[in-house]
């Protein structure tokens, strides 16, 4: 059942995810680095697990929130795990962890 | 709304935006982890429990692991020279959260919060039962999920293949 006090959590929540949003897509957009994007990238799976979980809390389906969070986890470490193999390739590959040297490909 | 959760919330978001601009990498994957572990602990307030134990061994622990293993395996910039960049770079946007908020507050004056439809259908019986939600309700996640790890398995041991072979022929 959703009441006043639970929206109100809700945008309480929903705050500190836009928050954490806007952290994410400052250290992805601003940053050259190839470890930070990383970082950002799950600074942006923080923020979306922290939504889902609150959007649960308050409509009292958590079960169904869980669920989909644990779907989540799943697939943002086989994200990191492949993209750090490919940090390291590139890293191999060019000397450098700057996003900038990977010109290659430019025509 | 409980103290305990502004206290978690706040931490939440003070070690996000530490992992963001530390300029020392290692510091960094350290207060994401602690980010992590704070979200979990935020998590089991809010009743979700199996997926803050998720959240705190797998985030927490293996996502951190990896990343101080790609900075142990990796050089990235020196001390001083991660400090002049986020003197030169990132010092332009730190007025972006107060203008992201400030929108979102003129933006929350005209939204009327009952044009959200809350009530979302699609879980039936009575049970809120997490097992039954994840195995007998949403059964193609797990064989999503069982596709994406072998996906992610070979994906690695691929990637380190071609590099161990690459370094191989440079011997």
């Amino acid at each position: 059942m959703i009441t006043q006090g639970s929206l109100q959590f809700f945008w309480y929540s929903a705050v500190c995810v836009l928050l954490l949003f806007v952290a994410a897509y400052y250290c992805i957009t601003v940053s050259s680095n190839l470890i930070r994007i990383l970082i950002g990238i799950e600074v942006f799976a923080k923020a979306v697990t922290l939504l889902i979980i609150a959007a649960g809390f308050v409509t009292g389906k958590t079960a169904l929130s869980q669920a989909l969070v644990i779907t989540l986890i799943l697939v943002e470490v086989v994200i990191i795990a492949v993209a750090a193999g490919l940090v390291i390739g590139a890293y191999d590959k060019t000397g450098s962890l700057d996003a900038k040297d990977l010109r290659n490909l430019k025509g | 709304m409980n103290p305990f959760h502004v206290v978690a919330a706040i931490s939440l978001v003070a070690l996000a935006v530490l992992a963001v601009m530390m300029p020392d990498l290692l510091l960094a994957a350290v207060g994401l982890a602690l980010a992590s572990a704070v979200l979990a602990i935020l998590m089991f307030m809010m009743g979700a429990s199996w997926a803050a134990v998720m959240e705190l061994s797998v985030c927490a622990g293996l996502i951190t692991a990896v990343f101080v293993s790609v900075i142990c395996l990796t050089k990235p910039m020196t001390k001083p020279e991660s400090r002049a960049f986020a003197k030169k770079k990132l010092a332009k946007f730190f007025m972006l959260p107060l203008v992201v908020i400030g929108l979102g507050l003129v933006f929350a004056k005209f939204f009327d919060v009952n044009m959200i439809p809350f009530d979302i259908s699609g879980v039936s019986g009575a049970t809120n039962d997490f097992r039954n939600i994840m195995w007998l309700q949403r059964p193609l996640d797990i064989i999503g999920q069982i596709a994406i790890i072998l996906t992610g398995i070979f994906g690695v041991v691929i990637l380190f293949k071609r590099l161990s072979d690459g370094k191989k022929e440079g011997k």
